[in-house]
């Protein structure tokens, strides 16, 4: 917050294009750590643990599926990074824009209305998982003085105030502090659990007895290829939220994106060893748990550890205060490039000529109100975090092939983006509400996602003109 | 660096190499452990069991992996 009032004084990135402009400036430490605390907060921290804690080891996928979304990062950066820079180009909507250039009118901006609901709503999901884990988290905290439901609407009217009283400013700075604190935090945490309940190596014995199934490898091959599935489904998911392709496209050159894969995978790979540690832990330590009450398992082993001394009060009070910070940075990154994408599109159709305060002003009452809209969902969650973030990823996946499809085929048209995405939705959704919510451990979102490129390649194919050809392969082939 | 001689380097990138490729899918493929005996958590390392220290294992590897290849395929 200090740093967002800082930068309010200093009037860094006073505009929306000064803003992302700042990032190009930013290092790639900065730049890493801000990226890795856009991945890492409050729902992996709350929720993830918590799906550990139910299924035991076999969530080591976690670290697997945060690894991977780095090389599909790369794929999408070594081509939209150049494409950015020379035309200066700062969201999915301008890429999207610029690649089916030569169409014009309604199919166009039918292809990015639909790109616009998808990659809005793996967004918006991101925003009000981050609520639902301060949730759990504060009632834990105030040991129910103060309930879920109440914290809920205060953590949304604390980001609503956040952003609006200038946390747009210097968020990258911000993210990457409070990345670093969480990690610090996070292991502190694991070290302060094992101490005080004993060692990983006496606790995991323990669960052999209680509940073996948690150490276990997998028991059926259903297991095995929903593994398979939820590796792709968030790997090829999280490049795509509006908030890291707008820090991708916001790199100086491929150089500063690249330095930072000299620090991240090792830390995503520590958060997600240490988070399924943790829950793992738990299950031991605090067994019996049912699934919606055991998303509060990593505040309840905080509480547990911290009266203990003072060094673990300590340690206890950074890591709340740490996912705390984190969490509030990601929700109000996640709601301005909503905000701000959505509008400048509204904008863009409707009155082209306005000026940059002017969006910004609109886009602070709009930001508000979708913040709000986030209430009435999370209040009463009806699912897991675990669940809203596959859900999340299996509508998000479907603008792939309008972002990584296109750039690298040169044939692939708008009218192919099109019809996949509609089908593929079509596809996911009708498995899902008829429930089907996986198919021999496959998601629904990424049976639909293999519908959506196959009929993105067969349309684009079918409807081939030479010269949309050359113009794609004009901007998308690196020179 | 092939073909004529260019004032500018040439542009390399990860998806223009089947190594990158081939490498990537191998540990996927490891990391998941369809290779072990289902229901098993014997033999334990370490009061860990042995398949959950191999996983762990790769995904070490798997990282880097991602370190490596950006600095060897993407230049």
């Amino acid at each position: 917050m200090l740093i967002g009032y800082y930068s309010y004084k200093k009037r860094v990135g006073a505009t929306v294009y000064d803003f992302f402009l700042a990032s190009r400036l930013l290092g790639y430490v900065v730049l890493g750590l801000s990226l890795y605390a856009a991945q890492y907060s409050g729902n992996s921290f709350i929720g993830y643990a918590a799906r550990a804690y139910r299924s035991g080891f076999v969530f080591l996928m976690y670290p697997t599926f945060m690894i991977s979304i780095l090389p599909v990062t790369v794929l999408i950066a070594s081509r939209l990074i150049p494409i950015s820079t020379s035309k200066r180009l700062t969201s999915p909507v301008d890429y999207i824009r610029s690649r089916f250039g030569y169409e014009s009118g309604r199919l166009l901006d039918t292809v990015i209305v639909l790109s616009l609901v998808f990659l809005v709503w793996g967004t918006f999901v991101q925003f009000f998982e981050q609520a639902i884990a301060m949730g759990y988290l504060g009632e834990v905290i105030s040991a129910g003085m103060f309930p879920y439901m109440y914290m809920v609407v205060v953590f949304v009217i604390g980001v609503i105030v956040f952003t609006v009283l200038g946390g747009f400013r210097g968020a990258a700075l911000a993210n990457a502090i409070m990345g670093t604190m969480m990690l610090i935090g996070l292991l502190g945490t694991l070290a302060m659990i094992s101490r005080d309940f004993g060692s990983i190596s006496e606790l995991v014995p323990k669960l052999a007895q209680i509940k073996p199934s948690l150490i276990s490898t997998p028991s059926t091959v259903t297991t095995i290829a929903n593994w398979f599935s939820t590796i792709v489904l968030i790997a090829l998911g999280a490049p795509l939220y509006i908030h890291i392709l707008q820090h991708i496209m916001a790199s100086k050159d491929p150089s500063t994106y690249k330095r930072t894969l000299l620090f991240t995978p090792y830390f995503y790979i520590l958060t997600a060893m240490s988070l399924i540690l943790i829950g793992v832990c738990g299950a031991a330590t605090i067994p019996g748990l049912g699934t919606m009450e055991s998303e509060r398992i990593v505040p309840l082993l905080v509480v547990q550890a911290a009266p203990k001394d003072p060094l673990a009060k300590g340690l206890g009070l950074l890591w709340v205060l740490a996912v705390l910070s984190a969490t509030l940075s990601t929700a109000a990154t996640t709601i301005i490039a909503i905000s701000v994408t959505v509008l400048r599109e509204v904008f863009r159709a409707f009155k082209p000529k306005a000026t940059e305060r002017e969006v910004l002003l609109v886009s602070r009452i709009v930001l508000s109100l979708i913040a709000l809209l986030a209430i009435p969902i999370v209040i009463e969650p009806r699912a897991t975090i675990w669940r809203w973030t596959e859900i999340k990823f299996e509508g998000l996946i479907q603008v792939l092939p309008a972002i990584l499809l296109s750039l690298y085929v040169p044939w692939v048209n708008a009218k192919g983006v099109l019809s996949g995405m509609i089908i593929g939705a079509i596809v996911a959704l009708t498995l899902s509400l008829s429930g089907y919510t996986t198919v021999q451990g496959i998601h629904a979102g990424v049976i639909g996602l293999i519908v959506n490129i196959v009929a993105c390649l067969i349309v684009s194919r079918v409807t081939l003109k030479e010269h949309e050809v050359s113009y794609a392969r004009n901007l998308i082939i690196p020179t | 660096m092939e073909g004529e001689p260019r004032v500018r380097r040439e542009y390399r990138e990860p998806a223009k190499n089947p190594l990158f490729w081939i490498l990537w899918a191998l540990l996927i493929l490891l990391s998941v452990p369809w290779y072990f005996p289902p229901k098993t958590y014997e033999p334990m390392v370490g009061g860990l069991p042995l398949w959950v220290v191999v996983i762990m294992i790769v995904s070490m590897v798997y990282a880097v992996f991602v370190t490596v290849s950006a600095y060897v395929f993407w230049r």
